[in-house]
């Protein structure tokens, strides 16, 4: 009798754990690989925006399809609507997209606003790249990328994102014009600059020496971020505090603008219009002396067959204020879409295009890769000069902010930056564009008030 | 105008013309000649007003890699689906707002506020309903939002035409004995051809162009050639050449059609107000 | 409904007008009532897109923060602008054209054709091709402008000249639109009243402006009353070429509910402002058919 007992508990057991075991169980190890599974019959889809990081993305994926048997569909498009696409489809639940990315300054729709998994119990577990090695991955990177820790977030430990695109805004100068106006380096701040400007501009009256990008929609804030962190305004966060109270109106940031609006005396008339396009376009065609843009346009410039200056260019970081010298971070992430069927498989994906392995084969595609291994890798540099500096400025790096209204308020003070830019009176401007930041952070569920109450 | 006019007047005329078609000519002209310069005569200053044709931004444009040729696709498609739509949907309703007055002046009034309507406003929920539907970035999605944009206008252009024809006509049709779906068919549709033409090119053209709708309602199968123009500016830089090039190819047909059927469209256009 | 049933009895009809119309009206009330709706619902809510972050009620509290929001009177004010600007320059240079194009003459007919291409460009395309050509540096405008002698303009760059600008592409699309309808209309036109003016000794203008004028101004108000219409959507050529900027100078109110619901995330604040640019139209329709059929009447 006891042993038919032991044997119905046996059969039962057996009969409850192997279809639980099965339903869990991941697919077999990939041939050739270590740690990537066998995805055959997977589709996996990626979105992102056009540009030459989606395409080195597209030649790793392709390998990625070798390897594992997925399929891996790509699809690109313009960036300024990206973030509109992906909430629109998750508002649908549509599920459409598996590896999303964005630009990690739109993390906090992103990541409160559900529509990312957090990855951390992925990176422990056995899917995860034995060789991913996030220690490769410089802090500031991870921090900015990966982390959401306001006090909205869901999870302040989560990792929501890896590195998808590395983007630092760098300065780039020709040498010869700045030899000419008696500097063999390029200016440490923005009053050294101005000098500079004045000389080169006097030596070529027809010049505009300066090609900021100062267009609405980002290319303003990029711009003028390291000035308004040089000045004191804060790092990394030099436009709000933590209950989202504004900085505009105060005397650091006001004197920040100042300067900006100094510096366009060397700028084109213009200059407004400037995206960060138009800007690098104007500089690789010799119409600028010095210009400031994101790394991922600087191999434009270096390629004779679109520039005409690719050999009189040099690189650094962009100048310092009287409170110090810093660098804006910008850059893309990629995530887990809370709303796809493969997260196995899309988590997989994520590892391997951002993985350590693959970071030199990634750079050289065109991809913009935020790792020392490649930022160092002889290879690398030849190609792309401006790797190391890359990882050097980031000891002082300031960012754009990332919490939900986020888009409202940069939107609101690029307008009102804009109106300084244009002459008109920087004090009561910037005041003015402060207390409707202040109403839109409290429209958007954070408490400005406990710092203090509306300016005026 | 009556009378004479001098030579004088006449020159001065014929100059202003001149003038006003190269004010609407040039653009044009610019962007197919942008199409088929190479990059780096595209951004040359002196502008090149000479240059060595080339034909690399089309041959982009042709191939798989930029998948335009689909797009072009797309765009006739659902273009000739709206147009289809539309025409089946305008006739009953325009024959029998003129005939019978259905609705007066009101119905005429309220389907002219429609084309009022931004199409921004009615795009989110129309994209939430039309995901819970499993319509979006198929081929039937775009036909369907199109008519609100085109159906006010072909009701107002088939209803004027069929106003132009005397009552009677129909009337004896009755007396013989046809059923009113005759009379539509027999008899209307044949004496009103020219604006059925005209009508239909412009609902065609109007869909071929339309960009917002499109953008927010296609993923990737069924992107249609104004999105697909816009896709070109990309992060990195913006494609003149391809622009220009997918541009032009999308302008063609629009413009062939213009061509072969200007002067329908011209009639169409005065929308039968005029008598 | 008594309308309807009025007519009845005309022709072999039973209920026929009616469900004639019907599936046009039902077709158009699916696609516009159901988006209403829930634009009058939604504009009560602080309304993140994603179903996972908090809705608030707001009521009417929506629409006094955006009648107190600058940044929407800013837009309100450059879309009735552009509108009025638009729309007056297109009607005046299509009635110019028109009488132009009218001039009996063998040249004037060849013209006719080529003036009606750019309404049938996509205003995608016709943005693209403008924003290069404005471009201050690589733009054509600017080259010629300094082959002339004159200086480079900041076509795009200022806040005044981006209005214009703006305009002046608007102008450039739509111009051969009036210019065809108000032709149409002169040469329907019946040339009598002319001819007896003639012979009365009336001077050209004075013809021209209490005759021909008159008998075209149905055409004139079809043609105002479409364009003007169409104007107050704008929002494809600021898309392409200006964004709304700079400094807001082309935020037109179809550009600021496209930033407030997808790039913003306030679909609530996006839903008041679609509410109000929808009551807006429809009163602005309501005028326009008014004088229109007073008109018509005449």
């Amino acid at each position: 009798m006891r042993k038919m007992k032991k044997t119905v508990i046996g059969l039962i057991a057996f009969l409850v754990i192997v279809p639980i075991s099965y339903a869990n169980a991941l697919p077999p190890l990939a041939a050739g690989s270590d740690w990537l599974r066998d995805w055959s019959g997977t589709t996996l889809v990626l979105t992102s925006h056009t540009g030459p990081t989606t395409d080195a993305a597209k030649v790793l994926a392709k390998d990625f399809e070798k390897i594992t048997g997925a399929t891996v569909e790509v699809i690109d498009e313009s960036w300024t609507d990206l973030l509109a696409k992906h909430q629109a489809d998750y508002a649908a639940g549509n599920g459409s997209y598996d590896v999303v990315t964005w630009a990690y300054l739109w993390a906090g729709n992103y990541i409160e606003g559900g529509l990312v998994d957090d990855m951390t119990s992925y990176m422990n577990g056995e899917l995860a790249d034995p060789n991913y090695d996030l220690d490769d991955v410089p802090l500031a990177v991870q921090e900015v990328y990966g982390r959401y820790r306001l006090a909205s977030s869901p999870n302040t430990e989560g990792l929501w994102a890896l590195p998808y695109k590395f983007d630092v805004y760098l300065a780039m100068y020709r040498t010869d014009l700045f030899a000419e106006a008696g500097y063999d380096s390029c200016p440490t701040t923005y009053e050294e600059l101005y000098e500079a400007a004045g000389k080169i501009k006097a030596n070529h009256p027809d010049m505009d020496p300066l090609a900021f990008p100062m267009a609405m929609g980002g290319n303003f804030l990029s711009s003028f971020m390291a000035m308004n962190s040089g000045y004191g305004a804060g790092t990394p966060d030099s436009w709000t505090d933590g209950n989202l109270y504004p900085r505009m109106h105060q005397p650091p940031t006001v004197a920040a603008a100042k300067m900006m609006k100094k510096l366009m005396d060397y700028m084109p008339a213009d200059a407004l219009d400037y995206d960060f396009d138009k800007a690098n376009t104007a500089f690789a065609q010799g119409n600028a002396a010095y210009t400031v843009n994101w790394n991922a346009y600087m191999p434009y410039v270096l390629d004779p067959n679109s520039s005409a200056v690719s050999d009189k260019v040099a690189f650094c970081g962009t100048p310092g204020g009287p409170e110090g010298r810093y660098s804006a971070l910008g850059g893309w992430v990629q995530g887990i879409s809370s709303q796809s069927d493969n997260k196995d498989a899309a988590f997989q994906l994520i590892q391997y295009l951002s993985g350590k392995d693959r970071g030199v084969e990634y750079a050289m595609n065109g991809g913009s890769v935020a790792r020392f291994s490649t930022a160092n890798d002889p290879v690398v540099i030849e190609k792309y000069p401006f790797y190391p500096i890359l990882m050097d400025v980031l000891k002082g790096y300031t960012g754009f902010g990332q919490y939900r209204p986020w888009p409202e308020i940069e939107k609101t003070m690029e307008t009102y930056f804009h109106k300084v830019m244009l002459g008109e009176d920087p004090e009561k401007t910037l005041l003015t564009g402060a207390q409707q930041v202040w109403v839109q952070a409290q429209r958007g569920g954070y408490n400005p008030g406990a710092t203090g109450p509306k300016p005026e | 105008m009556i009378g004479k006019i001098s030579r004088f007047e006449l020159t001065i005329r014929v100059i202003l013309l001149v003038v006003f078609f190269l004010f609407f000519m040039f653009p044009i002209y610019w962007m197919v000649a942008t199409s088929l310069k190479n990059t780096v005569d595209i951004f040359s200053i002196p502008p090149k007003w000479f240059f060595k044709i080339s034909l690399d931004n089309y041959w982009y444009i042709i191939s798989d890699d930029s998948g335009f040729l689909k797009k072009i696709f797309n765009s006739s498609i659902a273009s000739i689906l709206n147009a289809i739509f539309t025409l089946l949907l305008t006739f009953p309703a325009a024959y029998s707002m003129s005939r019978y007055k259905t609705g007066g002046i009101n119905l005429l009034m309220w389907f002219l506020s429609i084309r009022m309507i931004p199409p921004i406003v009615g795009a989110i929920p129309l994209f939430i309903i039309f995901s819970k539907l499993g319509l979006v970035d198929t081929f039937i999605a775009l036909p369907i939002l199109y008519i609100v944009i085109n159906l006010p206008f072909a009701i107002w252009m088939i209803k004027s035409f069929i106003d132009e024809i005397p009552k009677e006509i129909d009337e004896s049709a009755y007396v013989e004995g046809c059923s009113t779906t005759g009379v539509i068919i027999k008899i209307i549709i044949p004496l009103i051809r020219p604006g059925i033409f005209a009508t239909l090119v412009f609902c065609f053209i109007m869909a071929w162009n339309e960009f917002l709708i499109a953008y927010i309602f296609t993923r990737k199968e069924a992107i249609t050639a104004p999105v697909g123009v816009a896709r070109f500016i990309t992060e990195r830089q913006i494609l003149w050449g391809y622009i220009t090039a997918g541009a032009t190819l999308a302008s063609i047909l629009p413009i062939v059609l213009l061509v072969i059927f200007q002067k329908n469209l011209v009639r169409g256009l005065t929308l039968g107000a005029v008598k | 409904m008594t309308k309807i049933l009025n007519f009845f009895n005309i022709g072999r009809v039973g209920n026929y007008p009616l469900y004639m119309v019907l599936p046009a009206v039902i077709v158009l009330l699916l696609l516009t009532i159901y988006p209403f709706i829930y634009l009058v619902y939604v504009s009560l809510y602080i309304w993140p897109i994603s179903p996972t972050l908090p809705r608030i009620f707001l009521g009417f509290g929506q629409f006094t923060y955006l009648f107190s929001n600058p940044a929407f009177i800013e837009s309100m004010q450059v879309t009735i602008n552009l509108m009025v600007v638009g729309v007056t320059i297109q009607i005046s240079l299509g009635m110019l054209l028109a009488i132009l194009l009218s001039t009996k003459s063998r040249i004037t007919n060849y013209f006719t054709l080529p003036f009606m291409v750019p309404v049938f460009v996509s205003p995608v395309v016709v943005g693209l091709i403008w924003k290069f050509m404005f471009n201050y540096d690589l733009g054509i405008l600017n080259y010629l402008l300094n082959v002339i002698g004159l200086e480079s303009v900041n076509w795009l760059g200022t806040t005044t000249t981006a209005f214009w600008s703006v305009v002046i592409i608007d102008t450039w699309q739509w111009t051969p639109f009036t210019t065809l309808i108000i032709k149409a209309g002169l040469d329907s036109m019946d040339p009598t009243p002319q001819e007896a003016a003639t012979v009365d000794g009336a001077s050209r203008f004075q013809i021209f402006t209490l005759v021909t004028f008159p008998s075209i101004a149905p055409i004139f108000a079809v043609a105002l009353l479409f364009r003007t219409l169409d104007a107050f959507k704008a929002f494809d050529i600021i898309y392409i070429v200006t964004r709304g900027g700079p400094g807001g100078s082309t935020y037109v109110l179809g550009y600021n509910i496209w930033k407030t619901a997808f790039y913003q995330n306030q679909l609530g604040l996006a839903a008041a402002m679609s509410v109000v640019m929808i009551i807006i139209a429809t009163i602005l329709a309501f005028i326009l058919v008014r004088i229109m059929k007073g008109l018509m009447e005449r």
